[in-house]
């Protein structure tokens, strides 16, 4: 740090820069007043280095600043100058370490983000997985009895050829219905029993939970986020496009319309306040509206956001396609 | 929906997209690329593909065949060139994220002029966006420099930036987070190269190219006499007999061809003291203008404005990356949703 000076010791039990700089200016025989003018400084400003009285200074850049345009004066070095000041500064506590509450932060997010891979990973693997094993099954049903190889219970029934659920998202299933008294705070483990010992209800029963969603408080968290994360995979892995368009517009007031399917079925006219159309066909729909504020717009029961499209003087002329449908 | 979850993988980055280099800096990780904002094209019958960006398009800048052409899709700090800018940043933004196997989509924050049109921001953003920034921000640059420099942007009390870039300087006034003057002047380190080649082919009849000009520069270019003199060889092609010379240039006539140049900047910061209001005036005056940017790095700028204006001035530490650090601290104040020197349309 000081190397420049070697004949300092290496703390800063050395001279303050400001001592340095004033020793330094005495002996070239200038007056505070006469550095000041030099720098354009005000002579407080001056008086306050000398006397490294930094909390008269307006802040660090400018401390930084005058000292090097100062030590340059002085033909100095300023380079060890700042850094012994860098030294001064930080131990009054006065550079702050910005950056170590944000890596921490950082980690921790970083963390989260692994855990989330993991989760959207194993999600997807076993939605591939459910989808091959449900091929395999349909295919042939008499070597259902070793196919699924993950089946570990020994409880469970053999044969069950129309089986095409995984034994984990069984288990979470079996476990909501298995455990309607199950205290809101149960541990993940105590639900691993309940598998075992539901393993044995028939496969008609394993549907989806509809009508006992309180019981859903009972289950693990695990069984509650393997729940979400098997939501986002169906999303992103089976997403079924609509085949046929049913377009159905509600008016409000008084509004041409036109609206056209992919198979040539179409509506058009000046229609008022009360109207409803309702069209159906093939996709894409070529749509136009002469009063977007008067018209409110669903197909398939999605309803249509014109402001998706270009709107000009409340005039919205666009395409739909199924693709742009289902992506609203 | 893929975007977002992409951006789970990406950082936030604070781009100071500059006509001469591009830095980029990362949240929690400082300055991680700084290239020259070049990239060369390689033109295959009429299909054109980018062959290189960066720090290895600028060593072909000049020196190039006739299927390459190395472009700077930047002048005057606004974007000549749209879609050679689009591929350099998602080429930087690449690079960035070298690590990670998915296509990222971060947040990003980039730096402007202060004085762009809505037609050449929306230029950036949309290069920004096309490059796959899942958000974008825009940031004035003077306020980005002077974040970066560490000024007390949030008192009330004026400081005054001046950031000397490769295409634009830009001198502002802030105070209480916003920009009280901002003025831009199309005077930067690319004009002190067009004026050291314009000085040598008319005193030495010598032709040198901008890569030379930029090396003369940076040796020996100085801005106020009486600094130690220096010297340079530099070889250049001679125009009478069109075969190359070698010659020696010192600074006192780099200082001389850069005069011109200096005079505007000069000029534009005394104006902008003069159209300052009268309080913030004497906050600057007590504690001096701030100089940032590579063209403070210029030997005796700061003593040239200092005698110019009669007041302190100071260049920050590291002044090249101070706009790329202060867009980096100004990224970090986004989710706190109070600034109100962001622009997010």
């Amino acid at each position: 740090m000081s190397k420049h000076t070697p004949d300092m010791p290496e703390d800063v039990s050395v001279t303050p820069v400001g001592v340095r700089l004033r020793q330094a200016r005495e002996a070239a025989g200038l007056t505070a007043r006469q550095v000041a003018d030099r720098l354009h400084i005000i002579l407080r400003f001056v008086e306050a280095i000398e006397q490294d009285d930094h909390d008269a200074l307006p802040g660090t850049v400018f401390l930084k600043g005058y000292v090097r345009g100062y030590a340059e004066l002085l033909s100095l070095d300023p380079e060890p100058l700042l850094a012994d000041l860098d030294t001064q500064l930080s131990m009054q506590g006065k550079v702050t370490t910005e950056q170590q509450p944000q890596s921490d932060r950082a980690r921790m997010r970083r963390k989260g983000l692994w855990m989330f891979v993991l989760i959207v990973v194993g999600a997807i693997g076993f939605a591939f997985w459910q989808g091959q094993s449900g091929q395999e099954s349909s295919g042939e049903a008499e070597s259902a009895v070793q196919a699924p190889p993950a089946v570990t219970e020994p409880g469970q029934p053999g044969a069950r050829s129309g089986d095409v659920m995984a034994p984990d998202q069984k288990a979470s299933q079996e476990t909501m219905q298995s455990k309607p008294d199950t205290q809101p705070d149960a541990e993940v483990e105590s639900a691993v029993p309940a598998v075992e010992a539901s393993a044995e209800e028939p496969v008609a029963d394993l549907q989806p939970v509809q009508g006992e969603t309180p019981n859903r408080q009972g289950v693990g968290e695990a069984a509650q986020v393997e729940a979400t994360a098997q939501d986002e995979a169906a999303d992103e892995a089976i997403q079924v496009l609509p085949v046929e368009a049913q377009l159905v517009a509600v008016f409000e007031d008084r509004c041409w319309f036109d609206a056209r399917t992919g198979d040539g079925q179409r509506e058009v006219g000046l229609f008022k306040a009360g109207d409803v159309v309702r069209l159906s066909g093939a996709f894409p729909l070529s749509v136009i509206v002469g009063n977007v504020e008067a018209v409110t717009l669903r197909v398939n029961d999605i309803p249509v956001d014109f402001s998706r499209f270009r709107v000009r003087n409340k005039r919205a002329e666009f395409q739909l396609t199924a693709e742009a449908l289902v992506s609203e | 929906m893929f975007k977002r979850l992409r951006g789970l993988f990406s950082s936030d980055l604070s781009i100071d997209l500059g006509t001469a280099n591009t830095l980029i800096y990362v949240r929690g990780r400082g300055i991680v690329l700084n290239e020259p904002s070049v990239v060369a094209i390689r033109n295959q019958g009429a299909q054109k593909s980018v062959a290189a960006v960066g720090a290895e398009a600028k060593r072909m800048l000049g020196r190039t065949p006739g299927n390459i052409t190395a472009i700077r899709p930047l002048k005057d700090g606004v974007i000549a060139d749209f879609i050679v800018t689009e591929k350099m940043l998602q080429h930087f933004i690449a690079k960035v994220h070298e690590n990670s196997f998915i296509t990222p989509s971060p947040r990003v924050l980039i730096c402007i002029p202060s004085k762009s049109t809505q037609v050449e921001r929306k230029a950036i953003r949309e290069s920004a966006e096309g490059a796959g920034a899942r958000e974008v921000y825009l940031i004035e640059e003077p306020m980005a420099a002077a974040i970066g420099a560490g000024l007390p942007v949030e008192e009330a009390s004026g400081s005054m930036v001046v950031d000397i870039g490769g295409g634009t300087t830009e001198i502002a006034i802030i105070s209480l987070n916003g920009i009280v003057y901002a003025d831009s002047v199309r005077v930067g380190g690319d004009k002190f190269d067009e004026a050291i080649i314009t000085y040598v082919r008319r005193n030495y009849g010598s032709l040198i190219g901008d890569a030379t000009a930029e090396r003369i520069k940076q040796e020996i270019g100085c801005a106020y006499e009486g600094l130690e003199l220096r010297e340079i060889d530099v070889r250049g092609r001679n125009l009478a007999e069109g075969v190359p010379r070698s010659f020696t240039l010192n600074s006192e006539e780099i200082l001389e061809a850069l005069q011109e140049s200096l005079a505007q900047i000069v000029q534009s910061v005394k104006s902008a003291l003069e159209q300052s209001p009268p309080e913030l005036a004497s906050d600057i005056a007590e504690r001096g203008i701030v100089l940032t940017g590579g063209g403070a790095l210029l030997r005796g700028l700061d003593k040239l404005l200092s005698e110019e204006t009669g007041l302190p001035v100071i260049v920050a530490e590291d002044p090249l990356t101070c706009v790329a650090r202060g867009g980096g601290k100004a990224l970090e104040l986004v989710d706190k949703k109070s600034t109100g020197f962001l622009f997010s349309d």
